[in-house]
């Protein structure tokens, strides 16, 4: 069991090139932590400073209570003595070596003798299931068995900590999902500590134990994946996490509908004499109930309204995602059937109070 | 057809061998290989080729993988510089270097301009002066740039996380370099070697600049000068012995091309490039670098030019230094020869380069079109595979040996077909396709990149096929295609073991006029007309990039 500390780890690449700005974070032993963010955000920079593969510039990496990487302390343990695993995008694996080869390479840096290298391999491509393709070369595999192969290889040498680069991100749907399931089984298993890197908001949620949210380099939110639905901390993670994604209200301009809309928000959360601060607000596409305009107008208080236009039905098989029209925005509404609304009908969007998210005017919770 | 010439009785030895002419007879082999005459035709020319080609291949290499591995996988400063730096050598006329060498080392063996060395007093043994110790130096420093570009590109593929895994999993860089590099470079490293020896086994001008003096002959030498003293039987073995180096060269080719298909590299998503950061060892790789292209390009090209304002090599006085080989109406130390921007003969000659390399490049463009197209278009079948390795082969055919084959395929009208010896279309129909394998490489990319989509479309407009090929492919290819024949005309412009059996008097080029100067021991008007084509193909090359905003280098490697 080891844990992981990240003290603000700050990576630059070049003058103009922050990859990782003043980044902490703490891996629990055993946990499966997903680092969730669009491209270009810091994850994979992340991770590649917690294996050793990049230097931090400042900050420190301390793995299982050791300072691994400190440039304050002049610290730095090299990749290939920091015994942790770490499976590429791309796979990585040696194309001139078998399947075999290939996982037995990191026994024998180890000097593990040929007996013991040989129960460890059978053991590992067990239980990845590729005991029978052992002699193969990896051009002979499918993406997903050389994904298989690329995790034996890495499980072969029992690393404490396994570092996951979007290992996922190669296959097609079907096998993704297969795959998932087996890396959540495979760490309940093996229960070492896991660090994934993705910009898939669904893997993440489905797999993780805890999500870190990134965005320009930042941690924008680190918590359990169902917090980080239900309590999105910024409008980033609230709009990232989500498909379709959170509709939003801004209220730059708090007039007409906004500005009424501004108002019974801010009462109902007694938030009036704060209201200058609400920057937006936010529903997800979920929340919403449609009602046709022509239903009874009933004023309810514990719920907002606002009116559009149907622009497209799209059903998605077990649901139907509506697009509805206000003024110049388009918001989601995801409903079991279409409840009746066809195209150009005009509609009201119907939605809880307590469903709703208010962000400040910098995009933190409120 | 060469296997004919060697058994059959050639007319001028009709009353010698008294036998009539085109009887069958062995003597040719019998003269290459077990008379007295043997060793010195054939058979030494045979080890000294085989010896030098072997040495030349394994420090051409050593060389290239090691600048190729600097140049692309570290982070040594000014490396896009050096890059370029790094492909001048092969750009220069293949004898460039033993021109330079003979000008520096020459000793008094050599009729002609002494040596700059001995001018200034250093006595230079043979051994530095001429034979394998000289032409290994030489062509090395020609070939070493194809290797380089061949390693680049398989080092440029190579992603950057199969050493990153074996780092993660506890292999030091030494362990990285053994067990990972090296096996994934294999293939690449297979291919270096072959072409390499190849182009060392058919090379002609080194081996003769710098053999002759000390009688030491390679096959292609030994092949000249059968030529040059009508032996058509002999020489026929001796071509025949070339073109079978080739053939086993092809089929090696072949064969280490489908051994290592099983692990070709995989691209894929997610590939990364991380140069290695060299840290303290930067400055001193740098000065290392510096130092070798300085010595490979500077010295040589330095020696040339001094060389040809200079009366006595060498000696640096005043008074020795004279515009007369470039400028004189005549020389002063030689009668009847003019300087060589005032000879018309230059100009006449260079007229019939640009013709040879120009339309061979044209044909070779055009022609190599059609044949990638064909390739692409037919991926599945077994004539595309066909296609390719045939249109491949002339890269492992030593150039001379391709010469010779040609000189005795239409030294004489063969039905229809009239003799072609001595003519500009003989020239230029080796010249295409030698030069094949460059343009057809080219295009087998930009077809492959172009798919299909825009034919099929022309296709459904009611398009036929010569409407397709001349209003859709070609015109999207133009790039291409242009580059391809610029780079052809480059390389053929400075071609001269191709060429050297090919040249008669009267219908010469450049590269054999220099040979020709070199034999009359006008050294100095021998440089110049090297560096009259150097600056020839430096030009071209320089507008073509400009032109077409490609890379030249990526074109030359194999």
């Amino acid at each position: 069991m080891t844990d992981i500390y990240l003290e603000r780890i700050v990576k630059r690449f070049g003058p103009d090139a922050l990859a990782v700005d003043d980044f902490s974070l703490h891996v629990a032993p055993g946990s499966f932590v997903c680092l969730l963010g669009p491209s270009g955000c810091g994850k994979t920079t992340t991770l590649r400073m917690i294996s050793g593969l990049e230097r931090v510039d400042s900050g420190v990496v301390t793995i299982g209570g050791e300072v691994f990487d400190s440039p304050q302390q002049n610290i730095f343990v090299k990749p290939e003595n920091r015994r942790l695993g770490l499976v590429f995008q791309s796979y990585a694996l040696w194309p001139h070596m078998t399947v075999e080869e290939n996982v037995e390479f990191g026994l024998k840096m180890q000097r593990v003798d040929k007996e013991e290298r040989t129960k460890i391999i059978t053991g590992s491509l067990n239980l990845l299931r590729m005991e029978s393709y052992r002699k193969r070369y990896p051009a002979q595999l499918s993406g997903g068995q050389q994904q298989r192969v690329a995790l034996a290889r890495m499980l072969a040498v029992q690393p404490h900590i396994l570092l996951l680069d979007e290992p996922l991100s190669n296959l097609d749907a079907a096998l993704r999902l297969q795959m998932r399931s087996e890396l959540k089984s495979l760490h309940e298993r093996l229960g070492n500590t896991i660090v994934f890197v993705t910009h898939d908001q669904l893997e993440a949620m489905s797999l993780a134990t805890h999500v870190a949210v990134m965005n320009e380099g930042r941690l924008e939110q680190y918590a359990d994946p169902m917090t980080i639905y239900q309590k999105p901390a910024t409008d980033f993670v609230a709009t990232f996490v989500g498909s379709p994604p959170m509709n939003m209200v801004e209220f730059s301009d708090a007039t007409g509908w906004r500005g009424r809309l501004l108002e019974q928000v801010a009462q109902s959360y007694d938030l009036a004499d704060r209201k200058d601060r609400i920057g937006k607000i936010g529903f997800r596409p979920e929340a919403v109930s449609l009602v046709s305009a022509r239903a009874e107008k009933k004023e309810g208080s514990k719920e907002i309204k606002i009116a559009g236009r149907v622009k497209a039905v799209l059903p998605t098989g077990p649901e139907v995602v509506i697009s509805v029209v206000v003024e110049e925005s388009e918001y989601y509404v995801v409903a079991p059937t279409n409840g009746g609304v066809e195209n150009g009908e005009s509609v009201q969007l119907v939605v809880p109070l307590e469903h709703i998210h208010i962000f400040d005017r910098q995009g933190m919770r409120l | 057809m060469l296997v004919l010439e060697s058994i059959q009785v050639h007319s001028i030895d009709a009353v010698y061998f008294q036998q009539k002419t085109g009887s069958f007879t062995l003597n040719y082999f019998k003269r290459a290989i077990t008379s007295k005459v043997a060793s010195v035709l054939f058979l030494q020319p045979l080890l000294n080729t085989l010896l030098i080609a072997t040495i030349i291949t394994i420090t051409t290499t050593v060389i290239g993988y090691i600048l190729a591995w600097l140049l692309v996988r570290t982070d040594l400063k000014l490396k896009k510089l050096y890059s370029s730096l790094s492909v001048i050598p092969f750009m220069l006329p293949s004898w460039s270097y033993a021109a330079a060498w003979v000008t520096l080392f020459k000793n008094r063996k050599m009729a002609g301009a002494p040596g700059i060395l001995e001018v200034m007093g250093f006595m230079i043994p043979d051994a530095v002066s001429y034979g394998p110790l000289p032409i290994i130096v030489c062509l090395t420093m020609h070939f070493f740039p194809l290797a380089f570009l061949m390693f680049g590109n398989a080092f440029q593929r190579i992603d950057s996380q199969l050493e990153e895994s074996a780092q993660i999993l506890g292999a030091n860089k030494a362990q990285i370099a053994r067990y990972i590099l090296l096996p994934v470079m294999r293939p690449a490293i297979m291919s270096t070697i072959l072409l390499t020896f190849a182009r060392s086994v058919g090379t002609f001008g080194t081996p003769y600049t710098l053999g002759r003096p000390v009688r030491f002959n390679t096959l292609s030498t030994s092949l000249y000068f059968t030529h040059q003293s009508s032996e058509p039987g002999v020489m026929a073995v001796i071509a025949l012995a070339m073109l079978m180096i080739g053939a086993t060269l092809v089929a090696l080719d072949v064969y280490v091309l489908r051994e290592y298909r099983r692990f070709v590299t995989m691209g894929g998503k997610g590939q990364m490039s991380r140069p290695l950061v060299l840290g303290k060892s930067q400055w001193m790789m740098n000065l290392l670098v510096a130092l070798f292209l300085f010595t490979v390009i500077v010295v040589p090209l330095g020696v040339l030019f001094l060389s040809t304002i200079m009366i006595t090599p060498g000696w640096f006085v005043k008074s020795n230094f004279t515009l007369q080989f470039w400028f004189a109406k005549e020389t002063k130390v030689r009668e009847a020869v003019s300087g060589l921007l005032r000879d018309p003969n230059l100009l006449k000659v260079g007229w019939t380069s640009i013709k040879v390399a120009g339309i061979g490049a044209i044909a070779c463009g055009f022609i190599g079109t059609l044949v990638g197209y064909s390739i692409v278009r037919l991926q599945q079948s077994n004539i595309s595979k066909y296609l390719k390795q045939i249109s491949f082969l002339p890269y492992l055919v030593p150039g001379i040996g391709f010469g010779a084959a040609y000189l005795v395929l239409f030294a004489t009208g063969r039905g229809p077909i009239p003799a072609l010896y001595g003519t500009l279309l003989l020239m230029i129909m080796a010249m295409s396709v030698m030069y094949l394998p460059l343009t057809t490489r080219s295009s087998i990319t930009s077809m492959a990149q172009m798919g299909v989509e825009p034919e099929e479309a022309a296709m459904i407009l009611g398009a036929g096929w010569r409407t397709r090929m001349t209003k859709i492919v070609i015109p999207i290819q133009k790039k291409s295609l242009f580059s391809g024949i610029l780079l052809a005309f480059v390389q053929g412009m400075k071609e001269l073991s191709l060429v050297i059996m090919l040249a008669v008097p009267g219908l010469e080029v450049l590269t054999t006029l220099s040979i020709r100067y070199t034999d009359n021991a006008l050294m100095q008007m021998s440089n110049g007309v090297i560096l009259v084509i150097a600056l020839l193909t430096f030009t071209l090359t320089a507008i073509a990039q400009r032109l077409t905003k490609t890379n030249f280098a990526q074109g030359i490697g194999g």
